[in-house]
């Protein structure tokens, strides 16, 4: 018995598993078949609808995706939670109109978690005005894609208390060990968690990254403040084509911390950063860092070179129906060498603009080519009137600037300020201005005149000030950097804003 | 070419006029013949049949004792191409000229300088005085001065320019009036009235111009009779605090038309009948008929010009105060009241070329005041552009003409030798060339050593007035109160133009 029935089962056991395997290929085929996406519309910023609208997600066979609509804008009531995404494919976009997430007050814990059977996408999204309670506002275990977001005054702080702090608290991402990230066309602004003077060594503001990391087109600003070092990577980290800029830093500020992971650099500009993050990644090449002592040594890396990188009003394309959230960048000037200098193998399809990369002539010498760098910077050469007008400081009103080329030379007159508080006036002439709109000149001051109290005029005379240099992105926008080192003057530089343009000489815009 | 077919024309007026004056004597009196003209006008005291036409030329100097016989009869005196000027010599005399109740005068092309009109003693007075008929016709009255002291209650006595008695008929076209009337050297300017006119009867006045350049004369008229005012300009100038003086006291009747008072106080508003169209740069001045400008700059200026009184080869009138293009005054009078000739032109027969396209609009329009200018505009880039004082190299000025308006900077210093930077914004430059604008001073800024900035704030610092008289050349007038700071002018020459624009001269 024992014999015939192993015999039959000889026989059987390969028709049997081939209906074993064709009852799994049905499985396999039908689910495919029955999988179905579901669109879900939340106007008006309604909370309660997108917690019902993630809840409704989760209710759902896993094998089902989830679209959900956003339009308005999100005020996040204090304690309020969101569902965790523990399986599934969500995603969350914003509509025509683009989306706004805040918080009306106090502090928003995980916004989103997502479970290691889980996928997350979000895009057209801003995030902006939400102080973040530990562990901060995203928490990726599944597969997470952010695209086209911007994360702006997004802010956390570490708690340090008996010598001790709550190191990875109130960060925007957490990445862990089984988490896969890919972040492209993001944008982050003054946002980080902040620290305090002993957190130099306190990484990962913006993204604590434990599984596997993609960053690409992505730029972190950072005017001002306390925000520590924006990433700290234990597990895999690609970064291309980014631009990342800190200014102000209160602390000596690291872009990026690693304790044991690995990680690739290409194609990016790192400025105002201090250096330690470049022992802690690898060059694939093509990166400009201003600083000097960073030991970056990939294939034509650029290090110790001013960026000129500019953050400006930019016209983006994530939201060509509707409002857009994007609406500043860190733009190369056309005198800057990120532009048309990037790698072409590393050069992403999108930019943080668009989804679609040009690789555009950006310095205007004939030759185009792929720019270093989130931005892919759009031509601007100035015609017809070019630079000449009048200028002024918009971040520090009553500074002015005007600039008269002439048809032999070009002069640039800065009526400002001392250190003192007095009126001063400094001026430059000679240098011709590049077809990019960059003039560089030697400045003098003028000295020892007088008007008299009877209105009559003393001569004055001209000594050596120092250098000015006006770098102009374009027809309305630029920079202007000084050098001096007379009494009473120092060094910087500033954005400067078209005041006037001269009747019957417009500025144009083109190749 | 225009002025010989005009000179041509005038002499053919007076050839086919001749038989028409055939009652009028003509006499020439010798160059400068203070004998002969005190004979001529003495024998038409008995003329009374006869005009009497006295053609002067030349310098008469005229000492205390030298008072002309008074004008019964009809007496013209009209200098020549080599224009007559009456010169007080000692001051002159009280009265040089009086004319009576039935006599008519005619004054012309002739200038009254150097007489000193204080009186010691008192009595009647007044260089001119007035009881019949006075026509000036192309007179100008420069530095005839009384220095007068006041202490109280009253002050030492003056005779006036001109007294035109209550029986008197004053007329006036083509008057010009200079840095003379009565300074207080003790005392107020704002008592003892008139030393310029007194009237008491008919004064009608057009085609006037008063200049004081300093603030320190009483005011020039007195007004008890009925005096009409037309295309006049007014001006006084003075370091102190401007409105200063008042121009006119006036309980009679005062009217006033397409004229331009500048510097002066604003008492004289009250009792005035304005007629429209008159421009006081006073704020505080009440007038207010139609068209009337009043609180802004009359942006008047005392230039040399090149005026044309009877073609004369030497002109009595070398001065005028000129509205720049970028006035208020320019080509916006009424021109129902625009007279055929300004103040400058040849006017015999009263033959003008009034009124002119002053603004460079296309359409010429009369201006307010006694001066007509005339069309000059800078084609191009106009104004815009970097300019600096030949004078007094390292200030500089720079012009940006926009769409919408045009910005001055001025970049200078203060009287301490500190920098200073001064900024005008203003409406768009007229005529390509011409603005007033109001200045501010930014205040507050700092740029710190790191190059941090603070921003500034900008305080009202005075006012700015430009005129190019060129592509290259122009005037930069600055006014301000502003402590470390004060008003005065200076020629501004191009320094750069801008690339692509130039400019281009009409």
């Amino acid at each position: 018995m024992t014999e015939r029935m192993s015999s039959v089962r000889k026989r059987l056991a390969p028709r049997l598993n081939g209906l074993l395997l064709c009852m799994c290929l049905c499985a396999v085929f039908s689910a495919s078949l029955f999988a179905v996406t579901h669109t879900v519309h939340v106007n008006d910023g309604s909370v309660p609808g997108l917690v019902a609208a993630l809840e409704e997600a989760a209710g759902r066979p896993p094998s089902d995706s989830t679209v959900i609509v956003l339009s308005g804008k999100f005020a996040l009531p204090v304690g309020q939670g969101i569902p965790s995404i523990f399986y599934g494919d969500v995603t969350i976009r914003g509509g025509a109109s683009a989306a706004v997430v805040t918080a009306e007050e106090g502090w928003v814990g995980p916004l989103f978690d997502i479970g290691e059977d889980a996928r997350l996408r979000l895009a057209n999204l801003e995030f902006i005005d939400i102080r973040l309670e530990w562990p901060g506002l995203i928490e990726n275990r599944g597969e997470l894609e952010i695209n086209r977001v911007q994360f702006q005054k997004i802010v956390g702080i570490t708690l340090c208390r008996n010598f001790g702090c709550y190191q990875y608290a109130g960060r925007i991402i957490t990445n862990h060990e089984t988490g896969q990230l890919r972040v492209d066309g993001v944008s982050f602004i003054d946002s980080g968690a902040g620290g305090n003077l002993i957190d130099k060594f306190n990484f990962g503001a913006l993204l604590r990254n434990l599984g596997d990391a993609t960053l690409s087109n992505v730029q972190v600003y950072l005017p001002s403040g306390l925000q520590v070092a924006p990433f700290a990577n234990e597990g895999s980290l690609e970064i291309v084509n980014g631009s990342f800029y800190s200014r102000e830093a209160v602390l000596d500020r690291t872009l990026l911390g690693s304790m044991s992971g690995t990680g690739t650099i290409a194609n990016s500009i790192v400025v105002g950063f201090t250096p330690e993050w470049c022992e802690v990644i690898q060059s694939l090449g093509h990166n400009l860092v201003d600083n000097s002592d960073c030991p970056l040594s990939g294939e034509n890396d650029l290090v110790g070179v001013e960026a000129d990188l500019i953050f400006v009003p930019v016209e983006a394309n994530w939201n060509p129906q509707g409002r857009e959230i994007l609406t500043n960048a860190l733009e190369p000037l056309a005198t800057s060498v990120a532009v048309d200098s990037g790698a072409p193998e590393y050069c992403t399809a999108g930019s943080l603009l668009s989804s679609d990369r040009m690789a555009l002539d950006g310095d205007g010498d004939g030759v185009s080519g792929c720019d270093r760098g989130a931005v892919e910077r759009v031509p601007a050469m100035l015609d017809k009137g070019g630079i000449n007008g009048l200028y002024f400081n918009p971040q520090a009103d009553g500074h002015y600037v005007y600039i008269a080329e002439t048809t032999y030379t070009t002069m640039v007159m800065w009526t400002t300020f001392d250190n003192q508080g007095r009126q001063a006036w400094v001026f430059g002439i000679g240098g011709e201005v590049s077809p990019s709109g960059r003039l560089v000149t030697e400045a003098y001051i003028n000295r020892n005149g007088a008007v008299r109290l009877d209105g009559t005029l003393k001569p004055a005379n001209a000594q050596p000030w120092g250098r000015l240099e006006v770098r102009m992105q374009s027809c309305n926008q630029g920079r202007l950097i000084f050098d001096s080192d007379q009494p009473g003057f120092g060094s910087g530089e500033f954005p400067i804003q078209r005041l006037a343009i001269v009747d019957l000489l417009e500025c144009v815009e083109g190749p | 070419m225009i002025r010989k077919i005009r000179h041509l024309i005038a002499a053919l007026c007076v050839l086919l006029a001749t038989p028409l004056l055939a009652d009028t004597l003509v006499f020439t009196v010798p160059r400068g013949d203070l004998t002969t003209l005190k004979a001529r006008l003495l024998e038409a005291q008995n003329e009374r049949a006869h005009a009497t036409h006295l053609l002067v030329e030349g310098d008469f100097r005229i000492g205390p004792a030298d008072e002309m016989p008074s004008i019964h009869t009809d007496v013209a005196i009209i200098g020549q191409h080599a224009p007559a000027r009456f010169i007080g010599r000692d001051g002159g005399p009280a009265t040089l000229i009086r004319v009576e109740g039935h006599g008519s005068l005619v004054l012309s092309n002739i200038g009254f300088e150097g007489f000193d009109l204080a009186v010691v003693g008192g009595g009647e007075g007044g260089l001119l005085v007035n009881r019949g008929f006075v026509q000036l016709n192309q007179v100008q009255f420069k530095d005839n001065i009384a220095n007068i002291t006041c202490g109280l209650p009253v002050c030492t006595d003056f005779k006036p320019l001109v007294t035109n008695a209550e029986s008197g008929e004053l007329r006036a076209f083509q008057l010009s009036v200079v840095d003379s009337g009565a300074t207080p050297i003790f005392g107020s300017v704002s008592h003892n009235p008139g030393a310029v006119i007194t009237n008491a009867g008919t004064a009608r006045l057009t085609n006037f111009q008063l200049y004081l350049s300093q603030d320190a004369f009483a005011p020039p008229f007195m007004n008890t009779g009925q005096m009409w005012l037309r295309h006049v300009s007014f001006q006084s100038e003075g370091d102190a605090e401007p409105f200063q003086g008042e121009f006119i006291v006036s309980p009679g009747r005062l009217q006033l038309s397409n004229s331009i008072i500048a510097g002066f106080g604003a008492d004289w508003c009250d009792s005035v009948i304005s007629a429209g169209y008159n421009l006081v740069d006073n704020p505080q001045c009440g007038i207010s008929a139609r068209e009337d400008i009043v609180g802004r700059s009359a942006g008047l200026r005392w230039r040399e010009i090149d005026a044309d009184w009877r073609g004369s080869e030497e002109q009595i009138l070398t001065h005028a105060l000129v509205p720049i293009a970028g006035s208020p005054a320019v080509d916006s009078a009424n021109g129902d009241w625009c007279p055929d000739a300004s103040l400058q032109e040849h006017s015999y027969l009263h033959m003008g070329d009034r009124p002119f396209d002053g603004d460079g609009d296309g359409v010429a329009r009369c201006d307010r005041g006694a001066f007509e200018i005339v069309k000059n505009v800078l084609q191009t880039g106009g104004i815009n552009g970097l300019y600096f004082n030949p004078n007094a190299d390292g200030h500089y000025v720079y012009i940006a003409d926009t769409r919408y308006n045009t910005m001055v900077m001025w970049t200078t210093f203060d009287a301490n030798r500190r920098q200073a930077w001064i900024f005008g914004i203003a409406d768009k430059a007229v005529a390509g060339r011409s603005l007033i604008a109001d200045a501010y001073i930014n205040r507050d800024g700092r740029v710190s050593l790191s190059g941090q900035f603070d921003p500034a704030t900008s305080e009202h610092w005075g006012r700015i007035e430009v005129e190019m008289t060129s592509c290259d050349q122009g005037q930069f007038a600055f006014f301000s109160e502003t402590p470390g700071f004060a008003s005065g002018e200076f020629e501004i020459v191009r320094l750069a133009h801008v690339k692509r624009l130039g400019c281009a001269n009409d």
